[in-house]
């Protein structure tokens, strides 16, 4: 099930009180991929955390579908916008930021260790399922320290993805990956978002990852800036 | 406690109360850990996170050990010193003496410690060994040694007594035949002299004309027995060129009756009854004042009531050491929730709930306790072991450290405390915000 997003009158304060980022009004239509790009500093990333959920004390409103995360209607504090993310968000990060002692599968299939035990399953399956469509074969015993970067950030889309959330956030996916990785990554990424009708909201300075979105907005001071989509 | 229940508590076997407060004190860790982990999977990632900090967690854990050896080793040590000591003086019913201290007694005649003391005279042990109460009335008359070994003269009958059949050989049959204790530094058909004193009064050749043959050997009694060699106590008192205890009429017999006229003296008489009420009755007959008779099991007790106390103290000192080490392990394990915060960051981006992301921490925590007290078992046991064989090869006596009960509660009431203990650092990380720690 796909998600639209809502935001409106968002305000983040850093803990002096200063706003570091204002975004009046915005809103996504389901399954879009959006690249999210503007100099480093900007509040891209921050942006991010409020999609996910993970700031705390945000004002204005942030609705993906019918849940609203802050604001009106948002209600559960932090144990709903955690039952959100884990229900609904899928996260990928730029230093990957695997469990180095577990490997491809076990990484992959994190989530079984806190969901329900009649999901437990289908998780692992879809682990798995994603694993070996990404190319890594979920069966082998060596952990992830000895995977390269490229597929290391290949586990944590397969472990963002395992779950089956509607909407998958990365923070600069590609930023610790080679040209070639990178590459790799991207289209596999675009990719399965498009395959899987999910949405993709992706932070980069990588204009390679820009060209495969189907919208790209700008973030500078704190602000959104420019808000154009992309033809490929 | 309600009478029906102290009631039903008094009626159970002591095997059975002993595990029953096993259960109960060990109940806190498991219930915790039952309700803390309840409807997740937290051990892969705590198994990760124990494995990423291996060198942390290991030193954690050898500090839970060292601390739990040093508890479970004291108490394991001290039981095996009590019942070695016990065991050994366990043939040693009555023991009649001229007056004195008990406790040198008890250690002259039963551990054979060297010490002069007074002799008893023939009158004294005819009386002793024509009462009608009396089975068996033997002199130990101690003394002289071989080797380092003490060398005793008694009678046959009180070797049949102390360690039963003999090994191997057979008994002495003449004053210059002997029979060796089971680790004696003689065998059967060597020879040997014996030399006035023991240990470093020892006086080299002074019985030079007397050698003894060794004809038997005795079976093993687990006692300072073992190391000595054991002759007819005629021989003993013909090589300090005394009378042999035998009337002219019977010159060369071994063993009793003997004539009191030519008896010369014994430091201390064994006397053991067949009746176990004739031995309390014979101790208050012989309890006079040119006789001392003392029942060496209860002097022991006294000892063991010492030691007790010493007990005592020592295990308030083990659990004061084990208390700063649960808080060392709790100050050390919020210091490694920190080294954790980023990957507990991860989880709670990821969507995983507060309270698994407590259940992964409380579960190396436990771990990490649970590890070190079963290697601390395994040290206190191993220590306990080490001293035991060294206490047994410096006395002779049997001292076999072993596990029980005391030591189990003792491990089960640290798990349970710590672990209980251990739900404040899991705590603790929960109040970190998740984005400065994703962050890292």
């Amino acid at each position: 099930m796909a998600l639209s997003l809502w935001v409106d009158g968002l305000v983040v304060r850093s803990q002096r009180g200063r706003a570091i980022l204002e975004i009046d009004r915005f809103t996504s239509e389901p399954g879009i991929r959006l690249g999210i790009r503007g100099p480093s500093g900007a509040g891209k990333s921050t942006f991010l955390h409020v999609l996910a959920g993970l700031l705390p004390r945000v004002e204005g409103s942030v609705r993906w579908g019918e849940h609203a995360l802050t604001g009106r209607g948002a209600a559960g504090g932090d144990a709903a916008r955690t039952g959100f993310r884990r229900a609904h968000i899928g996260m990928v990060f730029q230093d990957f930021l695997l469990f180095e002692e577990l490997g491809a599968a076990a990484n992959a299939s994190i989530a079984a260790s806190y969901a329900p035990a009649g999901e437990r399953a289908a998780i692992r399956d879809r682990a798995e399922e994603l694993l070996a469509r990404l190319g890594i074969e979920p069966g082998q015993a060596r952990t992830v320290r000895s995977f390269s970067g490229g597929e290391r950030q290949r586990v944590a889309i397969a472990r963002a993805l395992a779950h089956d959330p509607a909407i998958i956030l990365a923070d600069e996916p590609t930023a610790s990956l080679d040209r070639a990785a990178a590459d790799r990554l991207i289209a596999d990424l675009a990719d399965l978002a498009r395959a899987t009708g999910k949405t993709l909201i992706a932070v980069s300075h990588d204009a390679a990852l820009h060209r495969r979105m189907d919208r790209v907005i700008d973030i500078a001071d704190g602000r959104l800036q420019r808000d154009e989509p992309v033809h490929a | 406690m309600p009478d029906i229940l102290s009631d039903w508590w008094n009626l159970l076997a002591p095997g059975v109360q002993d595990a029953l407060w096993f259960a109960l004190l060990f109940a806190p860790a498991l219930l915790t850990g039952v309700a803390v982990t309840r409807g997740y999977r937290p051990y892969g990632l705590a198994g990760a996170m124990l494995w990423r900090f291996r060198w942390a967690s290991l030193l954690f854990a050898l500090l839970i050990a060292t601390s739990i050896g040093i508890g479970v080793g004291l108490i394991a040590q001290e039981r095996a010193l009590r019942q070695g000591t016990a065991r050994a003086a366990e043939k040693f019913d009555l023991v009649v003496s001229a007056p004195g201290s008990e406790v040198t007694m008890l250690m002259a005649a039963v551990y054979l410690q060297p010490s002069d003391v007074p002799l008893l005279s023939g009158e004294i042990y005819d009386q002793i060994a024509g009462h009608p109460d009396v089975a068996l009335a033997a002199p130990i008359a101690f003394g002289d040694s071989h080797a380092g070994a003490p060398v005793v003269g008694t009678t046959q009958a009180f070797i049949a007594h102390l360690a039963g059949d003999l090994l191997e050989g057979r008994a002495f049959a003449d004053p210059r035949e002997a029979v060796a204790g089971f680790s004696a530094p003689v065998a059967p058909g060597g020879r040997f002299t014996a030399d006035h004193g023991i240990g470093d009064a020892v006086e080299q050749g002074a019985h030079a004309g007397h050698e003894y043959t060794v004809v038997g050997r005795m079976r093993r009694t687990g006692s300072p027995w073992d190391r000595a060699i054991l002759v007819p106590v005629e021989a003993v008192w013909a090589v300090h060129g005394l009378a042999d205890g035998h009337a002219p009429e019977n010159a060369g017999r071994l063993g009793p009756p003997f004539d009191p006229a030519y008896f010369p003296g014994t430091p201390a008489i064994l006397v053991h009854a067949e009746a176990l009420w004739a031995n309390y009755a014979l101790q208050s007959e012989f309890t006079r004042a040119d006789t001392m008779a003392f029942f060496p099991g209860a002097v022991l007790a006294r000892l063991h009531g010492l030691l007790g106390d010493v007990r005592r103290i020592m295990s308030v000192l083990a659990i004061v050491t084990q208390m700063l080490v649960a808080a060392g392990v709790l100050t050390g394990l919020v210091i490694l929730t920190r080294l954790f915060s980023r990957q507990l960051a991860l989880l709670r981006a990821l969507g995983a709930e507060r309270r698994f992301v407590f259940a992964v921490v409380w579960c190396v925590a436990a771990a990490l306790v649970a590890v070190g007290a079963l290697l601390g078992v395994a040290l206190g046991l191993a220590a306990a072991g080490i001293i035991s064989r060294i206490v047994s090869a410096r006395t002779e006596i049997l001292i076999e450290a072993s596990l029980a009960w005391p030591e189990f509660h003792l491990v089960a009431a640290f798990v349970s405390a710590t672990i209980l203990m251990a739900l404040m650092p899991a705590a603790i990380v929960l109040a970190r915000p998740v984005v400065p720690d994703l962050r890292g």
